[in-house]
């Protein structure tokens, strides 16, 4: 008996090792990159886990967690393989330099493909098609996994999670944001505090680009509010000068490897792929579930495809500016200076936090070092312990001069007391040696 | 060396046209001021084989339209291009629209198109039943057909490199000198001397013939903005619509790909360089294709473009017309080939041959021409054993690169080590389809960077998307 789960991010490794749980004596997990965990580890980002672990682990961190229950459940994975297609009758197609293009067979198959980024045509919005638009998750990649400088000033089309952290991010690595672009307040309250006010990022809702300008590389970006009708007023046109343009313009499940099937006993669909997460944690949740449902479908022989009922979407910004992250609740909280008043706290260590946020706020730091000798230029590093919001800058300087020789293995200590603040830096990824 | 003809202009008139000399023992050249070939017009149209009820009857342009039409099945048979008859439907949505659709018959009888003929509405949704309820009648023509631009485009010229025609790129030619029996092109990559000159170059091709002959059309460039959208195609025939108001020339064409194109426009822009599509063009295409295609769903636009070509801006509309002429001295020139341009191409790439013989170039056979090209199977649409002998000489074609078209590592590095390889991520995507499916490069850009990076030796600021200024990145971060 056997399960295929196509995809080795967060649903796919959680879906295979509760599927595995259940007693599924074969369990095959496919991923395309060399590594497991999918998206995960190009957010270097924290703010990972801190619902089911109660702890706030990074990208990195959160996918090594999950790399190390596969590898304990005895799951075979098979990375650097792609699958091209499903079939009924549950055939896989996939192919790898070490096989080719080969058929799996299985009797249920979890799909976990995660999404897709939606694209500046597919919002209909007109202009030039220049070198320097990039798709946020795109950039993001290219930023903290391939050592990649994406540009020099950048606008961000779209103001959620991702559109957000890629603020913060290229602001860290002295890209100069010019400008964020949203509809609404639809990022997490932490990162609207975190990404943008900490770094006084000018942010227009309401607002959307409108054409794009430039032949080779990109010049600059038209801008405009949103009217009455819900079209652009392109009777206020702005014109921002950049060089970069990141579209965070909202995720699209992919169903590429299944799209000609209906849903059906035995095909099974979990994580962002069925339905796009706010939370890690939430896609962690769903994925075991479905892992359930598969390995229950195998054994009573009956259970329809499941599609698990949509999460509640997390707090957005729009309901406060502050999130206590003394607790797992999370409290969003609306804080205000003059005079100092808190609300929406479910205790007194709310307030605690949201006056020490106000006179001394600390952050950890979360970037990249150098990588020698290992199959990544850069590996990703966070700071253990909080540094004051002031060092940060400080800290970026420093990292610049950081060198690791691989193999590195995640918490590994990078560099000691970095920048004189006491912190030290640690890894948050893990790379094996080449072989030369 | 001395060539004896230099073409200038490497769109798909002039591959063609060099593609018809090397039948003969000739040394040809083909120069173009971009890095690539076909980066004019022939990269940015409908993908139309145009059946010729279009242009005026018994025109050139009407012409070498219909037979350039029937000339294409051989061609494509020969190169390995995908093409398909698909038919069209010319739809009326209101009475003078049947008018002007017999106007169409009547103008595509004088230009030799067969098959021609009037249908009901309801027959027209029975060919496409997501047609308009309000089609009431249509006129379809078995002979429209679609083609792959790109693929024709660069298969004539392999075809042509493998029966020995030279290309040189990134050469503008800036001024000609006429030297009494041959000819001197100066250029910014020096002097290349020649006895016959083909003048191919679209855009340039009017400045080109000053240095033979007086300005006599003035041509100015004129755009049109496309719509793409995702596969499958929701329509199987090219869709025409009988205008009623200006509503330009705007159709729906299904791709060789799969995809469905809407457009084009027509609005008049200050330079060739002006390929961005507008708000206008969006709103109107959007417009027309929803006025044809009521349940279309605009969620499905993946990419849009704009293509610039060449308008005579001084001559009466209905006395416009391709010009192809002797325009000096053993100097051919084609002027204002815009649509269906590329329906006519291998007509007209006769018509300027037999100009050139008819200036005295010499005919003397090429015994080893060989018309056939046959394009090297991508690894994952070639079967088991081509999989086999391709993976045993490269396991890189195991890497898969693009998702969304189905392009592995393999593919890139040995387009990469063939005649006529790509300089950019633009000449890539032409030549594979990297980036035009639905993530639109999303997925793939950085792990191409890093292919093209390691291939070329280059850091990854040098690896451009077109032009020498459009890095993709601006360097690394450590």
């Amino acid at each position: 008996m056997r399960i295929v789960v196509i995809g080795g991010g967060p649903a796919g490794m959680a879906a295979a090792v509760s599927a595995k749980e259940q007693g599924i004596p074969e369990v095959l997990l496919l991923e395309r990159h060399p590594y497991l965990g999918g998206v995960l580890p190009q957010c270097i980002h924290n703010g990972f886990g801190t619902q089911i672990y109660q702890t706030d682990y990074t990208g990195g961190e959160y996918a090594c967690l999950w790399a190390e229950k596969v590898k304990a459940a005895g799951i075979d994975v098979r990375t650097d393989t792609t699958v091209l297609s499903v079939e009924k009758g549950w055939k896989v197609n996939c192919v790898s330099a070490d096989s080719g293009a080969e058929v799996l067979k299985a009797d249920a198959v979890i799909i976990a493909t995660g999404c897709r980024e939606r694209t500046l045509p597919q919002m209909l919005i007109p202009g030039s098609r220049p070198a320097g638009i990039f798709t946020a998750g795109s950039a993001q990649l290219m930023m903290n996994m391939k050592n990649y400088l994406p540009g020099k000033s950048a606008v961000i089309l779209g103001s959620g999670d991702i559109g957000l952290i890629m603020a913060r991010r290229m602001t860290l690595e002295g890209i100069r944001v010019k400008m964020i672009l949203g509809q609404e307040a639809t990022g997490l309250a932490r990162n609207i505090v975190q990404c943008v006010k900490d770094y006084n990022i000018p942010m227009r809702y309401g607002w959307t680009a409108v054409s794009t300008h430039g032949y080779e590389r990109l010049k600059g970006v038209s801008i405009a509010p949103f009217g009455r009708d819900g079209k652009p007023d392109l009777t206020r046109k702005e014109y921002i000068p950049c060089d970069t343009l990141l579209v965070a313009a909202g995720l699209i499940p992919e169903l590429e490897v299944c799209a000609r099937l209906e849903p059906e006993d035995g095909l099974f669909i979990c994580g962002n792929a069925h339905l796009v997460h706010d939370l890690v944690d939430h896609v962690t949740n769903e994925a075991m579930e479905t892992g359930k449902r598969a390995a229950a479908y195998l054994g009573t022989g009956r259970c329809p495809a499941c599609f698990p009922p949509a999460e509640e979407r997390e707090l957005t910004g729009a309901r406060g500016n502050m999130i206590c992250t003394i607790c797992p609740k999370g409290c969003i909280m609306q804080v205000d200076t003059e005079p100092f008043s808190v609300s929406g706290n479910q205790c007194e260590k709310g307030a605690d936090f949201a006056r020490k946020e106000i006179e001394n706020p600390q952050r950890i730091v979360t970037t990249v070092v150098k990588l020698e000798g290992g199959s990544q230029p850069v590996i990703s590093v966070k700071t253990d312990r909080p540094v004051d919001k002031g060092d940060i800058f400080k800290v970026m300087k420093a990292v610049k001069k950081v060198k690791v020789a691989a193999p590195v293995s995640v918490g590994q200590l990078v560099a000691e007391n970095i920048a004189d603040t006491g912190a030290n830096l640690v890894a948050t990824w893990e790379c094996k040696g080449t072989k030369n | 060396m001395k060539y004896d003809v230099v073409i200038i202009g490497a769109g798909i008139l002039g591959c063609l046209t060099a593609r018809q000399l090397s039948r003969y023992r000739l040394s040809v050249l083909v120069i173009d001021k971009e890095p690539d070939i076909g980066e004019g017009a022939t990269k940015a149209n409908s993908g139309v084989l145009y059946a010729g009820f279009h242009p005026r009857g018994g025109s050139l342009k009407g012409i070498s339209c219909a037979r350039g039409n029937r000339m294409h099945q051989a061609l494509c048979r020969d190169l390995d291009v995908p093409m398909e008859y698909v038919g069209s439907l010319f739809v009326a949505f209101h009475e003078e629209g049947i008018e002007q659709i017999e106007e169409k018959m009547k103008k595509g009888r004088k230009n030799g198109v067969e098959g021609m003929e009037m249908i009901s509405g309801d027959e027209a949704r029975r060919l496409e039943p997501a047609l308009s309820e309000k089609v009431i009648a249509a006129m379809y023509a078995p002979t429209t057909g679609i083609i792959s631009p790109f693929k024709l485009v660069l298969h004539t010229a392999l075809n042509a490199v493998e029966n020995g025609v030279a290309f040189q790129f990134d050469t503008a030619a800036e001024n000609i000198e006429d030297c009494g029996d041959f000819y001197r092109i100066h250029t910014n990559r020096g002097t290349i001397t020649a006895d016959y000159i083909v003048n191919t170059s679209g855009e340039g091709a009017a400045d080109l013939e000053r240095f033979v002959r007086p300005r006599d059309l003035i041509i100015k460039p004129k755009r049109g903005e496309y719509l793409v959208f995702d596969t499958p195609s929701p329509i199987k025939h090219v869709i025409y619509q009988a205008q009623e108001h200006d509503e330009k020339g705007t159709l729906l064409a299904p791709t060789t790909d799969g995809n469905m194109l809407a457009g084009p426009t027509s609005y008049k822009v200050r330079s060739y360089q002006c390929t961005e599509t507008s708000q206008k063009g969006h709103d109107h295409i959007t417009h027309v294709a929803k006025k044809i295609l009521p349940g279309l769903d605009l969620g499905n636009v993946i990419a849009s473009f704009a293509g610039v070509r060449a308008n005579i801006e001084n001559v009466p509309k209905e006395e416009k017309d391709f010009v192809v002429r002797t325009s000096g001295r053993n100097f051919v020139s084609a002027l204002g080939i815009k649509n269906p341009g590329m329906t006519a191409s291998p007509y007209l790439a006769d018509k300027i041959t037999g100009l050139l013989f008819d200036s005295g170039l010499r005919q003397e056979e090429n015994r080893d021409f060989n018309p056939i090209y046959r394009a090297k199977p991508l690894f994952l649409k070639a079967d088991r054993e081509t999989q086999k002998r391709l993976l045993a000489e490269d396991p890189a074609y195991g890497n898969a690169v693009c998702r969304c078209e189905g392009i592995t590592e393999g593919d890139i590095r040995s387009v990469l080590n063939s005649p006529l390889p790509p300089h950019n991520l633009n000449g890539l995507k032409k030549r594979l389809r990297t980036g035009m499916g639905r993530c639109q490069g999303g997925f793939c850009t950085p792990q191409i960077i890093d292919i093209l990076c390691r291939q070329w030796n280059v850091p990854p600021e040098k690896v451009c998307k077109n032009g020498p200024k459009s890095s993709v990145v601006k360097g690394r971060l450590r």
